[in-house]
């Protein structure tokens, strides 16, 4: 869901962010409960199509397809040995109708509309108890803070190679926990004094 | 006014601030001591992120123990470390988050953030990621998040410390044309020239409250001559 690229020119972005998480949901679900082969084809065809309108080249669709390739490869091939190939097939297809499509939704909708719209969709979770104020929070800061913990961890491995303890597990792990955890009470702390109620 | 009536903070036996009692009516006041004199504590005391194990907080009148909700509205608060201040992933978001928090209406965070946006010159990054400013943007980003609110009074504990020369210049410069009452704590003691007032802290205890220039000798004083690592 991190947008590195915003495609705001596309005239995807002005449909609204609701209708296409909505729409993500609906062809996740009728993927998983169409079993045909030609559904899968055609909604593949018609998505790549769709962000070729968006101008999202296709090299970086094909990127996104490569980084989840070992994970579809393998589904594959256990579908051929156990069952048959045709239907490992089918579950490719799947899947990448999917990353195209979750890729479209997330490239040409700003992070805050996403989060509004979400917020938004799980307004009816009010009356079990959930606080959705929270869970759009909690998105917010797991988007934002995914780079910076990524950064802690690097800046701990580079300590310790220079103390000579780069494949020591325990002398990487521990000082990005606990300066994680220290970075998640100062955020606390900032967050209560913008007057998060 | 910001009354501060023999307030203490300790944990176990170790007082972090000892008996402080201030009444603060400057717009322009500075915080200076060495590491673990009780700065930090004192900036929280003042919108309620710490409460006083003795003693009590007052800000026009509103007590911190009590009315954290006001204080906060009253007193922003900017940290020493932007990273930790940044809660959104975009620099507009960010900018907006305080102003949802108050309630403001889609139209009007609009408004405001644009205008803010074009004071601190941040306009032409308000699509980018905020983590990938750099020091002083963070920091200029941070402080705009804050001033966005409107507070009567704005705490900042060391806002320059992670920065380069020009950046806290820049940022000096900023606090400086800040029309709220701000207090400042900071270890540039150059940059405190213009305040109205410095304190010194050490140890958990006020040792001198006066004009800039007899409070920075005090506190040159004090650190040479009594030099140690805590």
């Amino acid at each position: 869901m991190m947008n590195q690229e915003f495609y705001n020119n596309s005239i995807f972005c002005l449909i609204s962010p609701k209708l296409k998480l909505t729409t993500l949901t609906v062809l996740a679900s009728l993927s998983f409960l169409i079993s045909d082969w030609r559904f899968h084809a055609t909604s593949l065809l018609i998505v790549s199509l769709m962000c070729s309108i968006a101008g999202i080249p296709y090299r970086k669709l094909i990127k996104h397809l490569r980084s989840t390739f070992y994970l579809l490869l393998i589904i594959f091939i256990t579908h051929a040995i156990l069952d048959n190939w045709q239907d490992g097939l089918k579950i490719i297809l799947r899947f990448s109708v999917l990353i195209f499509f979750a890729m479209l939704v997330n490239l040409t909708t700003s992070i805050s509309d996403m989060i509004d719209s979400l917020t938004s969709l799980l307004r009816p979770l009010t009356c079990i108890g959930v606080n959705v104020s929270k869970v759009s929070l909690a998105l917010s800061l797991m988007i934002r803070f995914i780079p910076l913990v990524i950064s802690i961890f690097q800046e701990v491995q580079i300590a310790q190679k220079a103390r000579g303890l780069e494949n020591n597990l325990i002398a990487n792990i521990i000082p990005a926990i606990i300066k994680t955890l220290k970075m998640a009470d100062n955020i606390a702390e900032a967050i209560e004094a913008r007057c998060w109620e | 006014m910001i009354k501060i009536e023999n307030v203490s903070v300790h944990f176990d036996d170790f007082y972090i601030l000892k008996n402080i009692n201030l009444i603060l009516l400057e717009k322009k006041i500075g915080i200076i001591g060495a590491n673990g004199s009780g700065k930090s504590t004192f900036a929280k005391l003042i919108n309620g992120l710490q409460i006083p194990d003795i003693g009590s907080v007052e800000v026009d009148n509103f007590n911190t123990k009590e009315n954290g909700k006001q204080i906060r509205r009253k007193v922003g608060f900017v940290f020493q470390n932007p990273d930790n201040q940044i809660v959104f992933p975009i620099v507009e978001e960010d900018i907006a988050f305080g102003l949802k928090n108050l309630n403001y209406g889609k139209v009007e965070i609009e408004k405001i953030v644009n205008a803010t946006l074009d004071y601190y010159d941040l306009s032409y990054l308000r699509q980018h990621q905020s983590h990938s400013l750099s020091g002083g943007q963070k920091q200029l980003l941070a402080i705009a998040g804050v001033v966005i609110m409107k507070p009567e009074y704005i705490v900042f504990d060391e806002p320059t410390t992670l920065l380069d020369l020009r950046n806290k210049i820049k940022i000096f410069q900023v606090i400086e044309n800040l029309t709220q009452t701000v207090i400042v704590i900071t270890h540039d003691l150059n940059l405190l020239e213009n305040f109205d007032r410095v304190i010194v802290f050490d140890q958990g205890q006020i040792v001198a409250d006066d004009v800039p220039k007899i409070a920075i000798n005090h506190y040159q004083t004090l650190m040479y001559d009594e030099p140690r690592i805590l």
